[in-house]
């Protein structure tokens, strides 16, 4: 028994320090005291792995929702890479705006018409494009919303990429069709965005414009109704403002605050009305 | 009462996880395996591993924790979940390796080795299941559990520390008796 239990607070480190090096030193002359150290050592081992199994066959008992928890990261993690594709799409085709926020409640008041894949025409001489920017800038919210803040926004379409069928930038000239092209919207290397800016607290002003720094400000009610800007290219770049029914001229190098007239000319009314509509 | 599920940020709960695995609660158990599978499981899973793999890997670091726990060796630098899923990572890499090394390299003298102390591991384990629950109980509270002979005695109900000596060394010979019948001495005293 004396022996037993010296082995055994041996093999379960209880000997004090002084009983372990005599121990040890003994094990190191006493072949068969090693042997039957290194025996005991195995049962007890096995006692440890006894007790694992036995703890672990419980484990195996429980049932953990394989089928729930496997997928669901897969299923999340996919879902979450599809929307985060979708939204990268979405804006890598527009053009970026310097305030644009936007949600779909809002997009859907802003009446805008998106036209990712339009047929272009091309000239026989000279293809040029004709970007329509639809923007929709400051839209004031709700009344009740505005009783808490008004909430200014601005939300710019995608540009339509449609061929330009303008040889000049003030004639507009009929296009000659050779065959529809589908329009990749990425190849596209012409940028239509011309910033916005809309002030409507100076009285003085109260239905002009000014282009400065190639950057249009208008001045009046527009963030009051829906606006559009027409980017006609040609030689140069010519803005027509759409507003209310009525198309008007922006010369880019108009530099002073100038009242906005509407244009008259009925052919290019029409033309105009004719490329907003597409 | 049930034991309800904790909240890692709660140091007081995972500081009762612990007491509770000391007091022998293998409700625990349970309830550490259900919260650290789903993120082992997505881990092997992701590693080349199958589920049956992530239950198996699961399984096993939910009881070295609980072993490491009762043993007193446990260092906590991390919530227990945390410490679980490390353990689940490197239980899973090994076995990565050991299945490399095997479709890679013949077997050797170290597989054979190895062979030799399974069947010895295996034997070992199938005599201490041939004992009577008492002698198992006593021997699993005194190594595995490293219980004193009081605590021993209070869980088991007997009557002092004497008996509990007493039957611990009846045990004990009793299983290197059954040890030794099915293996020949010889084996393990070389």
């Amino acid at each position: 028994m004396e022996k037993f239990e010296l082995i055994d607070d041996y093999v379960t480190n209880k000997l004090e320090k002084s009983e372990l090096e005599s121990f040890e030193k003994a094990i190191l002359s006493d072949k068969e005291l090693k042997a039957e150290v290194d025996f005991q050592k195995s049962l007890i081992e096995g006692i440890k792995q006894y007790r694992n199994f036995e703890l672990k066959a419980k484990l195996k008992n429980v049932k953990v929702s394989t089928s729930i928890w496997a997928p669901r990261p897969l299923i999340f993690g996919g879902l979450s890479l599809v929307a985060t594709l979708l939204i990268i799409y979405f804006f890598a085709s527009k053009p970026p705006t310097p305030t644009a926020t936007l949600t779909e409640q809002k997009l859907d008041s802003t009446a805008i018409v998106q036209k990712n894949e339009t047929p272009t025409k091309k000239l026989d001489s000279e293809s040029h494009t004709v970007k329509k920017v639809v923007e929709n800038q400051k839209i004031s919210i709700a009344k009740e919303k505005a009783k808490v803040g008004i909430i200014n926004l601005q939300a710019q379409k995608p540009t339509l990429k449609l061929a330009d069928p303008l040889s000049d930038t003030t004639q507009v000239v009929e296009p000659k069709i050779e065959e529809p092209v589908t329009v990749n919207k990425f190849e596209n290397t012409i940028k239509p965005k011309t910033e916005v800016i809309v002030d409507n607290s100076q009285k003085k002003y109260n239905f002009h414009y000014q282009s400065k720094n190639g950057k249009i400000s208008l001045f009046g009610p527009f963030d009051k109704n829906l606006y559009e800007l027409l980017e006609i290219y040609g030689i140069d770049k010519t803005l027509f403002l759409y507003f209310k029914d009525k198309f008007y001229l922006l010369d880019m190098n108009q530099s002073e605050i100038t009242k906005l007239v509407p244009i008259k000319d009925e052919s290019l009314l029409k033309k105009l009305q004719g490329y907003r509509e597409k | 009462m049930p034991f309800k599920l904790f909240t890692n940020k709660d140091s007081n709960s995972e500081q009762q996880i612990i007491n509770r695995i000391h007091e022998g609660d293998e409700q625990v158990l349970e309830v550490l395996y259900k919260q650290c599978f789903p993120m082992i499981s997505k881990m092997i899973t992701h590693n080349n591993g199958t589920l049956e793999d992530a239950m198996d890997i699961a399984q096993d670091a939910v009881v070295i924790f609980w072993q490491k726990a009762i043993s007193g060796t446990l260092v906590m630098s991390s919530k227990i979940t945390t410490y679980i899923y490390g353990i689940g990572q490197n239980l899973w890499l090994k076995e990565l390796e050991r299945k490399r090394k095997f479709q890679f390299q013949k077997k050797d003298r170290h597989e054979y080795i190895d062979t030799e102390t399974k069947e010895r591991d295996k034997i070992i384990i199938e005599c201490i299941d041939s004992l009577d629950k008492s002698c198992r109980d006593v021997l699993i509270h005194y190594y595995y559990d490293e219980m004193s002979m009081a605590q021993i005695a209070e869980r088991m109900g007997l009557k002092n520390t004497d008996s509990v000596k007493t039957k611990k060394y009846k045990c004990k010979q009793k299983l290197e008796e059954l040890v030794k019948s099915r293996y020949s001495e010889s084996d393990f005293l070389d």
